[in-house]
């Protein structure tokens, strides 16, 4: 067989109708049939409306033949009925037919079944439409578009709901609108959006605008959008009113310091009620022994000499009057202490500058008749110029201290070194001596109130002067201790705040 | 009649001396030792006397180890020695802290020191009681 155009006809995979002047089928080829389920013989001389299922229709000419006569072209899309009366999605190529001398002499109707493209389409479309209607709708976030310049191209009832903006009154504005006017005046908006389209994507919360002027809490998510080819399409932008979660957050914040301030203030009054009470159980204890103790001494020497006289044993009084008055001196001597100790707490505190090598100074002066008596050699090596305190109280701290140092020596001339420096933010002193030293067990016992280590006969005192210092130096934030080596002497050692 | 042998452990000189000739006096103590305080005494234990006491009567308030260290140390050294303290305090407060440092018990120094029949009557009655007559 040779090649000619019958055999286009025949194996062309598209449906080839060809009509005659009037629209009625002539002639089909085999796809046409494969498409429309009729077979040549079943729809020779009908009108080509046939394949519409209006079999009946007497009306042969249509729109498309018309326009395709008019344009020499007419292409029409639509849902055709098979013979089995299924449906499938047509397009039907219509082109008319005129013989040499230009004379119509019928038509040809080109005919494909796209149903499937054409579902795809429907598909997408129907998809589109929902993520439409479903981001129109959407009223807790404000979601909407910005073109690639930043003005607002489509607007949900989110954002009218969260701005109070209509999508009429947004719709073509730059989105600036939303920002208040000192972010508008540091170009934020524009930054965003710079931000959003180098790195895709610009998170943020802050204030923004309603159209009311009132201003909200805002979680805002800016998203670069790219078409297809990858070129930048515009912005999304989301966004959320988090104003209420904001307002509780601060609430929160709010309540939560004003516990603290109390919960701080409460334990201050705490600590200082707990110190208050410490004092008084402290002076409880010390009436109770410490100063009764020498009245019932004097109590009991009267009784002894009313038996001595009783019994004429005169030549005893002199002994229990001795004894007596001696314990009277005890007593006198106690409440004078204990009446001292007690003004180191009572006293207003000053907080007055002060030279150190004065103040030390000052303290070794006051002990003048005891540094010559026991030939103490005292050096003073303060890297400290300056400290803040109560005069009085720290020469007191210091006397005390150096007096220790020229009375616990067991006989030997006392060698003792105050040195000062910086240490962590404080000064720290240490009053360095050569005597007696105190055992580990009794570091700390020493600072206790009338706690004494040994008898009065071999080193005399009351037991209040390293209590006194203890106190003073806790007046002033510091604190206090004490250190000793075996056979090495003993080192005080104190640390105050500089300021 | 049980005679306990006792130590007593007080600082005031004067004080101690009219305690143990009424303890003396009484026929109802054999005093082993007197110490002016917790330092004396406990150096004389150690010591490893012929015979330890049954009762220890001390003072609280001393220069050195007191009568607080006295209990602390003989609880873990001498458990089976009885320490009962005595004071011029007579806050209830002192008794508790004494029990709860490791003391038999507290008994108040009398009014005046020249009196001490009574309170050697009561540690005796004591001591019976914590000890067995």
């Amino acid at each position: 067989m040779h090649l000619n155009s019958n055999l286009i006809f025949r194996n062309l995979a598209e449906g080839i109708f060809l009509l005659d002047k009037t629209g009625r089928i002539t002639t089909c080829n085999a796809a046409a049939s494969a498409i429309t389920g009729y077979n040549e013989a079943e729809i020779a001389g009908k009108p080509f409306r046939v394949i519409d299922d209006c079999q009946d229709d007497p009306i042969t000419l249509s729109n498309e033949l018309d326009e395709a006569l008019k344009k020499k072209k007419c292409v029409a899309e639509g849902w055709k009925l098979r013979k089995d009366r299924t449906r499938y999605w047509a397009e039907i190529s219509y082109s008319p037919l005129f013989d040499d001398s230009e004379g119509l002499v019928g038509y040809c109707a080109l005919l494909r079944d796209i149903t499937e493209q054409k579902n795809k389409q429907f598909d997408l479309l129907e998809s589109e439409q929902r993520y439409r209607l479903m981001v129109e709708q959407v009223g807790d976030y404000g979601i909407f578009m910005l073109d690639t310049k930043g003005c607002i191209v489509s607007w949900n009832e989110g954002a009218r709901r969260i701005k109070g903006y209509s999508a009429d009154d947004v719709i073509g504005k730059y989105f600036a609108i939303f920002y208040p006017e000192e972010d508008i005046l540091n170009g934020k908006p524009a930054w965003e959006l710079k931000v959003a389209r180098s790195t895709g994507k610009y998170e943020e919360e802050g204030w923004r605008l309603r159209k009311d002027g009132s201003r909200f809490w805002a979680n805002v998510v800016i998203t670069a959008v790219y078409d297809a080819e990858g070129r930048l399409s515009g912005f999304s932008k989301v966004t959320r009113d988090l104003t209420e979660r904001k307002m509780n957050e601060q609430a929160l914040r709010e309540s939560s310091d004003k516990y603290r301030q109390l919960a701080q203030e409460l334990s201050v009054a705490n600590s200082e009620l707990s110190s208050v009470n410490r004092e008084l159980e402290q002076f409880t204890a010390i009436v109770s022994h410490d100063l009764k103790e020498p009245v019932r001494t004097v109590r009991s020497f009267l009784y002894l000499m009313d038996q001595h006289v009783d019994q004429q044993k005169f030549d005893l009084l002199k002994l229990s009057i001795g004894k007596g008055i001696r314990a009277a001196q005890r007593m006198h001597e106690l409440i004078d202490s204990l009446l001292h100790y007690s003004q180191v707490s009572k006293v207003g505190l000053q907080h007055q500058k002060l030279n150190v090598e004065d103040m030390i100074a000052e303290a070794i002066q006051n002990l003048n008749d005891a540094v010559e008596q026991s030939r103490a050699q005292i050096r003073v090596d303060t890297g400290v110029a300056f400290i803040y305190g109560d005069r009085v109280q720290l020469v007191q701290l210091f006397q005390n201290l150096l007096g220790n140092a020229l009375k616990f020596t067991n006989g030997r001339e006392p060698e003792v070194a105050v040195k000062s420096w910086l240490e962590d933010g404080c000064v720290r002193f240490v009053v360095e001596d050569n005597g007696i030293g105190i055992s580990p067990e009794n570091l700390d016992k020493i600072f206790e109130i009338f706690r004494r280590l040994h008898f009065a006969s071999q080193y005399p005192g009351n037991g209040v002067g390293l209590a006194v210092c203890k106190k003073v130096v806790e007046r002033h934030r510091g604190k206090i201790w004490a250190e000793s080596a075996h056979g090495k002497g003993a080192s005080f050692h104190i640390m105050l705040p500089q300021i | 009649m049980k005679i306990f042998r006792l130590a007593i452990v007080e600082n005031d000189e004067d004080e101690r001396f009219f305690m143990s000739e009424a303890f003396r006096a009484s026929g109802k103590f054999e005093i082993l030792g007197e110490f002016g305080n917790g330092d004396q005494l406990t150096e004389w234990l150690h010591g490893s006397p012929g015979e330890l006491p049954e009762l220890i009567l001390s003072d609280l308030n001393m220069p050195g180890k007191n009568g607080y260290d006295i209990m602390d140390e003989l609880k873990t050294t001498y458990p089976d020695v009885a320490v009962f303290a005595t004071s011029t305090s007579s806050v209830v407060s002192t008794r508790e802290k004494c029990i709860r440092a490791g003391a038999r018990d507290f008994i108040a120094k009398p009014d005046i020191f020249i009196a001490y029949d009574a309170f050697v009557s009561e540690l005796y009655q004591l001591a019976c009681r914590y000890l067995g007559g």
